[in-house]
């Protein structure tokens, strides 16, 4: 499946998770497809990283999430993500005359964004190593502000116009911030074979695990 | 009296890298290198001697990151560090210092939330340090927004009297990371009255070389470069700068007749770098700017240069004999506005009108709003049309961009209070052939007055290319022989005078019938006299078949390419009127309003509504809204909750019934609105967050049910919520929120609200929400989604209205 096709389905697992449960219809499937194509012409996709050495990596691990996310790692990388501002513009111009297709173009880009940061996360490989998975300000008990530290830290490289505002929201809006690490001890193991994944990890600590009508409790 | 780089016909060296500098001596990890200024002054100061013995000619104080935005913690400092760190880079004794000014590191709105006077406020302090420092230029450098350089520059024109030179930074393919393309920019920083102008930092010389292309031919003020060393490579130790000092320097030897004046380095540059670049250049010959002034407009990102096509305004964003508009603009409400600018952009209008006066209104508030609203939404560049001068400055100020300027005419008075302010915020001006003796009735007078127009704007230094002549079209019902003044007029002021040409286009028509046939068949002959602007409607089809017609005809239309397009998407549309006849028209009538509104067929819809108000003269709306479309809409929202349906349908459909609404309000004059205070709810997205799809689909669901909805937006604090309650006397809230941490903000806003009126009732949404939870925080109702949110609020609407008829 290629990038675009992943992106699509991806919008429509999202969509299907606002609530809709019909979502294999045709129609809404040419609507994913005409907002790609529409977000493809006003993407301004950067990508930013910064490689920081193990032994300046303790203002970064703040809290036990992050602390068991890098356990066995090495050096960290910090990275932002963005679409930039036009994607931002281009949304909140369909929402004043077609709200229906703001909801689409606005599940794409985030979805967008997951895809850019995956193809990020195979470049880094290649050239530093097995990495950690993407962890980001606000999971777990990792706080929000961390995304004006990367974003400072990033700075010191990039002439930069991402920028987080006082309730630690990025700007441009279809932006992702995160940390990982190169992994030291890595050895790949077949979840499912090892049987060592618990599909209800994860849906064990969601704020939404006593309505959600898609986790697998 | 001259510049100095005017003076000394040379080129004029800049500095390099500050941060490479500093990384060398171990000094880069500190969190704001301008904080060195203030703790390791001697530091920085050899620094810049460093550079001044390579031969640099200009050193750029180290106050690039001097920013309150950027100094978290210490923000207080920013103007001790500005004075400093001018005067250390003076202590060097360079030729020039310059003052260097960075991005805020905040963004301004609408992107951000940074007002466009916060930063104008900042930066006037930052330039009054600076000076009073003794600062010989300001230097804003780096910068990626227009609009956070012209709230510099402003401040910098307003505070001081030292040259001012900016520069932008793009990518490699030539725009700014938000989108404003370097043509743009340098056409727009020139006319906002920067000296000189540039590109700095992201790319190498050899990056930057193309663009350079592709500017120099409008730079008719000396450019500047500040480049890389190259692109730079990721590694474990930071970024590493492919380039060394000889190859940079050849590479910058290739700008040497593009109009570059003031060379110098950015990222990863040093002393040697800077020396070379001294050896190459400081015996040359500036050869001066390659380019010449262009009439254009821009906006935020690009830009409408007259010289290249005929250019479309559209006349649309008017409220005379716009009775939606005047009751939008009468609330103070924008989207009737925005709607028509978005409607006007997607049908080939280059640039549009914007004229929001008419008797009650502020027109001072509402111009300058809507300007910000429509630029909120849209990049098409504006026109600013008033006769009012503070609200035109005000416009002006607020303008992201260099806009048109509708109008100044052949009245002394009116151009002493024009020119000024098109003198100091930029902008092409229309020029009006009438003076105070009214509009000549021949074409001789108007020429006359053109004359007197441009000696007079030359005396402003504003040059006759930066004129826009409008002949003046009045309707053929007034004077029949009007339009042959108006066309002569027009050939005269293109072949005597040579300027720019302007018309509004449909005045020919006014009071007469046929109007669209009329004008297009005036726009067609205008054309022959070579007009190159028409404020026209963009909606009507007509229009744009006749310039592709007279583009075709008259040659400029190569290999007939427009025209075979055009020509094309014609005859689909007529290629098959029976299919489409029988499909729209013929077939979905038949449907009832439920199954219109279930399938989402809005064009049936509003063709079934259109024809039933016109054909009823007594037209009862109420029956038509409560037994037809609530029905619907309510069979709609069960089918969303059984899976039946999904989100984009559901919001489809409630779209097309808003829509309906508002075709009601308009063709009734709003009864709705005005009678029922009941039916009015106030919506928020609280505090901290800014995730406001689910209330957008709350308010169009709740719109289309006849319920007047005061949207505040998103991250709106408490305060915010109780003063709109106060000010619309609401009865009910809607509070949104996605994320975990808005629910304590949302806390906070409900016991607010209940502590100022506990029978207001207040329901709240959002994912990380539940029954439970809803009623702990102390709200009177909980929405699992939008169409259970509108059915909480109309069963409350139906009690309160049951209560006050008791």
């Amino acid at each position: 499946m290629g990038k675009k096709d992943r992106i699509i389905q991806n919008g429509i697992k999202a969509l299907r998770k606002s609530g809709d449960e019909k979502i294999n219809d045709h129609g809404i499937y040419v609507s994913l497809l005409k907002g790609y194509h529409d977000l493809e012409k006003i993407i301004r996709k950067k990508s930013y990283h910064r490689i920081i050495l193990r032994e300046e990596s303790e203002k970064w691990i703040k809290g036990q999430s992050i602390s068991d996310h890098l356990t066995n790692t090495s050096n960290l990388i910090i990275y932002a993500n963005t679409l930039g501002h036009e994607v931002d513009r281009r949304i909140r111009e369909i929402s004043a005359t077609d709200l229906s297709y703001a909801v689409i173009l606005d599940v794409l880009a985030n979805e967008y964004l997951e895809e850019e940061l995956r193809e990020e996360f195979e470049l880094w490989e290649k050239s530093y190593g097995t990495l950690a998975g993407p962890f980001s300000p606000g999971y777990g008990d990792y706080p929000l502000s961390m995304s004006d530290r990367i974003i400072h830290e990033l700075r010191r490289d990039f002439s930069m116009e991402i920028c987080v505002n006082s309730s630690y929201h990025l700007q441009p809006k279809k932006t992702i911030t995160g940390i990982t690490a190169i992994k030291t001890d890595y050895k790949y193991e077949d979840p499912a074979k090892e049987g060592k994944e618990d599909p209800k990890r994860k849906c064990r600590f969601c704020a939404k695990k006593t309505n959600c009508n898609y986790g697998s409790s | 009296m001259k510049k100095f780089w005017e003076i000394e016909n040379r080129f004029f060296i800049f500095d390099g890298g500050m941060g490479t500098e500093l990384q060398k001596r171990g000094y880069g990890d500190i969190d704001n290198p301008s904080l060195l200024n203030l703790t390791h002054g001697e530091l920085i100061k050899e620094i810049h001697r460093e550079y001044q013995r390579s031969g640099a000619d200009i050193i750029s104080s180290n106050t690039f990151n001097a920013s309150p935005f950027k100094l978290k913690g210490e923000e207080n400092l920013y103007k001790k560090i500005i004075k400093k760190g001018v005067q250390l880079a003076k202590e060097s004794n360079p030729y020039k210092a310059a003052l260097d000014i960075g991005p805020l590191g905040d963004l301004l709105e609408p992107n951000g939330t940074l007002s466009f006077e916060k930063a104008y406020s900042i930066f006037k302090e930052m330039v009054i340090a600076g000076k009073n420092a003794g600062a010989d230029l300001i230097l804003f450098e780096t910068f990626s927004d227009l609009y956070e350089l012209k709230a510099g520059i402003l401040a910098a024109k307003e505070y001081s009297d030292l040259p001012i030179f900016a520069t932008i930074t793009i990518e490699k393919d030539g725009r700014t990371f938000l989108g404003l393309d370097s043509r743009t920019a340098i056409l727009s920083l020139q006319q906002l009255g920067a000296d000189v102008v540039g590109l700095n930092c992201s790319l190498g010389p050899r990056e930057m070389k193309p663009w350079i292309d592709k500017t120099k031919d409008i730079a008719y003020k000396p450019l500047m470069i500040q480049a890389n060393a190259g692109l730079p490579n990721i590694t474990e130790h930071g970024s590493r700068y492919p380039l060394n000092a000889e190859d940079f320097a050849s590479a910058m030897l290739e700008f040497h007749d593009d109009g570059v004046q003031f060379i110098g380095g950015c990222c990863g540059t040093e002393p040697s770098y800077i020396k070379k670049l001294s050896d190459l250049f400081k015996s040359e010959k500036y050869a001066g700017p390659q380019g010449s002034f262009k009439p254009f407009v821009s906006s935020y990102n690009h830009s409408v240069e007259f010289d290249k096509k005929f250019t479309v305004v559209g006349e649309r964003i008017n409220p005379a004999g716009k009775e939606h508009l005047m009751v939008s603009l009468r609330e103070n409400s924008f989207e009737a506005v925005i709607e028509e600018a978005i409607s006007q952009k997607n049908h080939k209008a280059d640039i549009l009108d914007v004229h929001l006066s008419a008797p009650g209104l502020d027109e001072e508030f509402l111009l300058s709003t809507g300007i910000k609203e429509i630029q909120r939404h849209i990049s098409t560049p504006l026109q600013i049309d008033t006769m009012n001068a503070r609200a035109l400055e005000s416009a002006l100020r607020v303008y992201n961009g260099v806009p048109l300027v509708n109008s100044v005419n052949g009245k002394m008075e009116w151009m002493d209070t024009v020119f000024p302010l098109v003198k100091k915020y930029g902008g092409m001006v229309v020029a009006l052939t009438l003076d105070k003796k009214g509009i000549p009735s021949d074409a001789e007078g108007r020429i006359e007055i053109a004359k007197k127009i441009i000696i007079y704007a030359e005396k402003w230094k504003i040059p006759k290319e930066q004129l826009i002549f409008d002949a003046l079209v009045l309707t053929i019902g007034h004077d029949p022989e009007s339009p042959a003044v108006t066309l002569e007029t027009l050939r005269r002021l293109k072949g005597e005078l040579n300027v720019k040409t302007i018309l509004g286009v449909s005045n020919i028509s006014h009071g007469l019938p046929m109007r669209e046939e009329i004008n297009r068949f005036f726009l067609g002959k205008a054309l022959d006299r070579g007009l190159d602007i028409g404020i026209i409607n963009p909606l009507d089809p007509g229009m744009h078949q006749t310039l592709t017609l007279h583009r075709l005809v008259s040659g400029k239309d190569e290999g007939a390419r427009s025209f075979i397009k055009e020509a094309n998407l014609l005859m689909e549309n007529t290629l098959h009127p029976v299919f489409i006849k029988e499909n729209f028209h013929g077939k979905e009538e038949l449907l009832d309003w439920n199954a219109l509104i279930f399938q989402g067929r809005k064009d049936s819809f509003l063709h079934k509504l259109r024809t039933i108000l016109e054909s009823e003269s007594e037209f009862n709306y109420n029956e038509l809204i409560e037994n037809q479309w609530i029905p619907a809409l309510l069979n709609l929202g069960d089918a969303y909750e059984k899976g039946e349906i999904y989100l984009p349908q559901l919001l489809q459909s409630s779209e097309i019934v808003k829509m309906g609404m508002g075709v009601i309000y308009a063709a009734l004059k709003n009864p709705l609105m005005e009678k029922e205070e009941n039916k009015k709810i106030l919506l928020a997205t609280v505090e901290g967050d800014l995730h406001d799809i689910g209330k957008n689909i709350v308010k169009l669901m709740s719109e289309s049910y006849g319920i007047k909805v005061i949207d505040l937006g998103k991250d709106v604090s408490p305060d915010r919520i109780i003063t709109g309650i106060e000010k619309e006397n609401i009865r009910i809230v809607g509070l949104s929120g996605l994320m975990t941490t808005s629910i304590p903000t949302m806390k906070v806003a409900i016991r607010r609200i209940k502590e100022r009126d506990p029978s207001v009732k207040i329901i709240v949404g959002g994912a990380v929400l539940t029954k439970e939870l809803a009623l702990e925080i102390g709200a009177d109702g909980y929405g699992k989604d939008a169409s259970q949110g509108v059915q909480w609020i109309l069963a409350e609407i139906r009690k309160r209205s049951g209560e006050n008829n008791q």
